[in-house]
């Protein structure tokens, strides 16, 4: 029993850590002379893997090729 | 001298790319251009030494200590997500320049397992690593990565421009590119 206590303990606060590094970095702006350089680098289009002929590289994007295939 | 050995160990014998497999998502994903690819390189050198920094600690002190070493991949992937985070903040809140250079690719690196596959390796023998041997591996690592993706940029820059069959180009082509560039760096295997 105990040890379960400290496995949630250690995981419950890295977990709050995640949490709290993530709001922090939600509220931080990216600044506006790199926001179009942000944008490009994380969108799909970016990636060599990007299809053209699909909207995104994301799951559903995933899911409606593997069901054309079959 | 055990470090130098060390550096050049981890950039081009076990390189983690090419050699362990790792990373290989971006590896493939980002390096059809260069100026990507040498932010992606820098980013992923500074947050793998900074990720071993904080895990090597964690696992030796916290989770050794209190016996609960099973959890070390959940607890690295969240240590990791949490860096990356939080060194996208000081980045963008101190240097602009330098967030427009390799911050911008901070959230991929995130979900690049080759981060915390180093994270993982270097605490996988935790009684004969001491912290700088490990933070020397996670750098030659980091170069070891940006190296070859550099290096793989460039070549398919130069494959762009090539007459490569129909039936190879884009993927393919890559594919045997990375192949033969991994059977090349197998040769440098007796280095050290």
């Amino acid at each position: 029993m105990e040890q379960f206590l400290i496995l949630l303990s250690v995981l419950g606060v890295i977990i709050l850590i995640y949490v709290g590094t993530m709001y922090l970095n939600d509220k931080t702006e990216i600044p506006e002379e790199c926001r179009e350089a942000y944008l490009e680098a994380q969108g799909c289009k970016s990636c060599s893997a990007f299809r053209k002929d699909s909207s995104s590289c994301g799951f559903k994007d995933a899911l409606k090729i593997m069901e054309d295939k079959q | 001298m055990e470090y130098l050995a060390i550096l050049i160990g981890a950039m081009f014998i076990n390189n983690i790319v090419l050699m362990q497999f790792l990373g290989l998502c971006s590896f493939f994903g980002i390096s059809t251009k260069m100026k990507p690819v040498v932010g992606m390189g820098l980013a992923v050198i500074v947050v793998m030494v900074l990720s071993v920094a904080i895990t090597f600690p964690l696992y030796k002190f916290v989770l050794v200590g209190l016996q609960i070493t099973y959890i070390d991949t959940i607890a690295f992937i969240l240590v990791i997500a949490s860096l990356v985070q939080l060194t996208e903040v000081v980045i963008k809140r101190f240097s602009k320049g330098l967030y427009k250079a390799l911050g911008i690719y901070l959230p991929l690196i995130a979900t690049n397992c080759a981060v915390l596959g180093v994270a993982l390796q270097n605490v996988g023998d935790i009684a004969n690593t001491n912290y700088l041997s490990a933070l020397t591996y996670a750098l030659g690592s980091g170069m070891g990565y940006a190296f070859i993706i550099i290096v793989f940029a460039a070549i398919r820059l130069r494959l762009n421009s090539a007459n490569v069959p129909r039936a190879l180009k884009g993927m393919p082509i890559a594919f045997v590119t990375a192949g033969l560039m991994a059977l090349a760096f197998m040769g440098l295997s007796g280095l050290i």
